[in-house]
């Protein structure tokens, strides 16, 4: 019950800092139920063209684009050893989805599809099921790359394409594995709508993610989430649900994360965050007013961490301690409105603005109110520390 | 780092939290609980352009983007039309603790775990905007038992609203708000007898809580019979749909193919609190009869016969050699009701089919102002669709294997019936 309390009191704070959120964690695709692996099916050639006036346009739309995309969709089976008080430890079996990302045999697919695996295999059709590594995975934006050991020319890639001017009502196609047993299994759906914050199992934050009502169950997640020219515009990654299957709320994060994250998981093996090294409130009305602050919105630092791009730009932390109730505030910081001209209202959007339009190594441009007087103040982000 | 701020915020904001404890209660149907305002979803443009199904090219470019056909492009149009139509419901109801639940205590060094005497407890459903004095329709259900009503519009506006009037039996409603934001219209209504099984539904509303959410499905079927849970009377003529319909979705349009609202989003059958592709939406053509009624006076009168009973079938008429197969068979007369008055006869003995105990020998009503009773719902659509308080109609009965004709003046339908 206590969890409970907190996750709802979690909710309606963030409610409070204004920040778009849907309450209730979302669920993550991941079956982890054990299964046998499903044999290979091979998705079977389609022969002839379809006359029209058998199959209307809009059914051709589907039908060419499951013939143009399914070749890129894999299956991603992981075994992951569990340990038991009663059995000690036993492998468990997960099953995801993912997509042939280029030639050289890297495959996109959730985080949360790999995690903690001790191995994993690749089922591109077609009979080939290989084992995969995972050359690099950022938990943030769940998602992860792998590599298979194949001959290009039995590779696939899918097409990229834009997440930024989708538009709602628009059709949307998932290709994947749901139950972990039927692969490259088509489902079709619209978009329903966009730019949705969800808080995923875990206490992950994941933004601007695509809201579709295709079927979406355990066993899609990693799987592309398709355009009416089978062009990647996401990866489906979550649904809401009270049960474990589809209800028809499904989640995919947008392509251009994937491009801006995928080309780093390659190079580097994660995807360097930008980060500013603070720790701060979000400051609302009531806030602002108990400790008469300035400004109705924005963040009062709380914490500079040392050596971090806030501290070597001379950004300041609280300098004294206020007990309100009977909880401490630490007060008298610099309060941070504005980053490269955009206004701030909380600690989120400031965190969404690093991670969506900044790079390691660039400037930003912070506006801080200290001592009442509106300051300028440039910082150099560096690659937030892992712990 | 973030998580440690918001373990921060949690700490310090948890103080201002006192007057609001989210607790999620699902009360009936569709209420959704616990959900936040969600981001506003995509631009909606200012003016309401007419949209029909052009016959359009293949490939239409909307803000720069290729689409396919008209199809898709349809669906599009729609959304930019009726979201800004379409709001965000949010009831708070004041429940004395001990009429629902009690918190443990269990966290006692956090300031809330002293329980408060009575606490809030919220619902959230989806309405849409009927006309420019900011009169909005949504479900009975969702508005049931509130103390306050919060309208969110699709820009993210929001106004308290008060409740004008309720009908619990078709499960509609009407609120009130001062001002519509500008570029909020009122919805185009479509008709719900011209509504073909096959034909496109699409649901927007604000299932878990997330606002300006469409789903697209077909109409599955017509003529379902729904009640609702709040009452005794159940609403005829029902769409079903496969459009995904959700806790939320509550009092959310219905639309066919030209963004016109077919039904208001209702109930859902599933065996958990989600969509299981079977969904059902209160026909608009009952809600254009209730709710300017509901308007001007604050409630619908419905006419009223006064009997309980249920429809011939084959096996009944076999089992009990009824000299019909079709009709509704009455099996109580409510006293003084206008069937009463007018000297309908419900059932002389109790007998068993299939192990349920069964009424018969009433009165089998097979037609009524001339139009055939096939089965017992059709004296509701009838009533329903056809007449008024006061009203005069011919029942056809067959009483004792003789054909009969019966006036009856209809009456107004109680809010309860005593069992």
């Amino acid at each position: 019950m206590s969890k409970r309390w907190l996750l709802l009191t979690i909710a309606s704070l963030l409610v409070l800092t204004g920040c778009a959120l849907v309450s209730g964690t979302a669920r993550i695709l991941h079956t982890a139920i054990s299964i046998t692996p499903t044999p290979t099916l091979v998705p079977t050639p389609t022969t002839a063209p379809v006359t029209s006036g058998v199959v209307d346009t809009e059914e051709q739309i589907i039908i060419n684009v499951y013939k143009k995309a399914a070749p890129s969709v894999v299956n991603i089976t992981t075994r992951i050893l569990q340990w038991d008080f009663f059995f000690g430890v036993y492998p468990e079996e997960g099953a995801g989805s993912g997509f042939v990302y280029d030639k050289e045999g890297h495959i996109v697919t959730n985080y949360h599809v790999i995690e903690g695996a001790q191995s994993i295999e690749v089922s591109l059709g077609e009979d080939i099921v290989v084992p995969a590594k995972v050359v690099g995975a950022d938990p943030p934006n769940d998602l992860a790359v792998l590599k298979v050991e194949v001959p290009p020319d039995k590779l696939v890639p899918v097409e990229l394409g834009s997440s930024s001017n989708l538009q709602v009502g628009q059709r949307a196609i998932a290709i994947g594995n749901p139950f972990g047993r039927f692969e490259r299994t088509l489902t079709v759906g619209v978009i329903s709508a966009l730019n949705r914050t969800l808080k995923l199992e875990g206490g992950r934050m994941i933004r601007h993610l695509i809201q579709t009502d295709a079927a979406i169950n355990p066993g899609n997640s990693g799987g592309p989430l398709l355009d009416s020219h089978g062009r990647v515009i996401g990866v489906n990654t979550a649904i809401v649900s009270p049960s474990r299957a589809s209800a028809g709320v499904g989640f995919a994060i947008p392509v251009d994360t994937v491009k801006r994250v995928v080309p780093e998981l390659i190079a580097y093996g994660r995807y360097r965050h930008p980060w500013l090294g603070i720790l701060g409130y979000s400051i609302t009305p009531g806030f602002a007013k108990r400790l008469g602050l300035p400004v109705e919105e924005g963040i009062l630092v709380a914490k500079v961490y040392r050596n971090s791009p806030a501290a070597k730009a001379g950004i300041r932390g609280a300098r004294k301690e206020l007990i309100i109730g009977n909880r401490t505030v630490l007060v008298g910081g610099d309060i941070i409105t504005a980053i490269d001209g955009h206004p701030l209202k909380s600690v989120d959007e400031l965190d969404a603005y690093l991670e969506d339009n900044t790079r390691v190594g660039q400037e930003v441009e912070l506006e801080l109110i200290r001592r009442g007087k509106t300051i300028k103040i440039k910082a150099v982000l560096e690659e937030e520390p892992r712990q | 780092m973030k998580r440690m701020s918001l373990i921060v915020l949690l700490v310090i904001l948890s103080l201002t939290l006192m007057a609001c404890q989210l607790e999620f209660s699902f009360p009936k149907l569709l209420q959704a609980g616990k959900s936040a305002p969600t981001a506003p979803a995509t631009a909606v443009t200012e003016e309401r352009p007419v949209v029909k199904p052009t016959p359009t090219p293949k490939r239409i470019v909307v803000a720069g983007k290729v689409l396919d056909a008209e199809e898709e492009q349809l669906l599009v149009s729609i959304y930019e039309r009726v979201n800004p139509s379409v709001v965000n419901i949010r009831v708070t109801k004041k429940v004395k603790l001990g009429e629902e639940f009690r918190f443990p205590n269990i966290v006692p060094e956090l300031p809330f775990a002293t329980p408060p005497e009575e606490f809030f407890q919220e619902g959230v459903g989806s309405g849409f905007v009927w006309d420019e004095e900011g009169h909005i329709v949504t479900n009975y259900h969702v508005v049931e038992g509130a103390d306050e009503v919060e309208v969110t519009f699709y820009n993210g506006d929001s106004t308290l609203a008060s409740v004008v009037g309720t009908d619990p039996d078709s499960d509609v409603a009407v609120i009130k708000v001062d001002e519509l934001p500008q570029g909020v219209h009122p919805v185009d209504l479509g008709d719900s007898d011209q509504v073909k099984v096959g034909q496109r539904a699409i649901a927007i509303g604000n299932p878990f809580g997330l606002q300006g959410t469409m789903t697209v499905g077909i109409i599955s079927g017509l003529g379902r019979v729904l009640r609702p849970g709040t009452t005794q009377f159940s609403i005829p003529e029902v769409i079903q749909t496969d459009a995904a319909i959700n806790p939320g979705n509550s009092g959310g349009p219905l639309l066919d193919s030209q963004g016109r609202v077919i039904g208001i989003n209702t109930a859902i059958k599933s065996p958990v609190r989600a969509s299981a592709g079977v969904g059902f939406a209160v026909p608009i053509n009952l809600v254009k009869k209730v709710v300017p009624s509901l308007i001007e006076r604050g409630y619908y009168e419905y006419p009223w016969l006064g009997i309980r009973g249920m429809s011939v079938t084959r096996a009944i008429a076999e089992e009990f050699d009824l000299p019909v197969k079709r009709g509704a068979l009455v099996i109580e007369v409510i006293r003084d009701s206008p069937a009463d008055k007018a000297g309908l006869q419900g059932a002389k003995k109790e007998v068993k089919f299939r192990g349920e105990p069964l009424g018969i020998g009433g009165d089998i009503i097979i037609a009524i102002d001339g139009q055939e009773v096939r089965k017992f719902e059709d004296l509701l659509v009838y009533l329903v669709r056809n007449t008024t308080v006061g009203q005069e109609v011919t029942l056809t009965v067959i009483r004792d294997g003789e054909e009969k004709e019966i006036k009856v003046k209809l009456g107004k339908r109680p809010k309860v019936i005593k069992e």
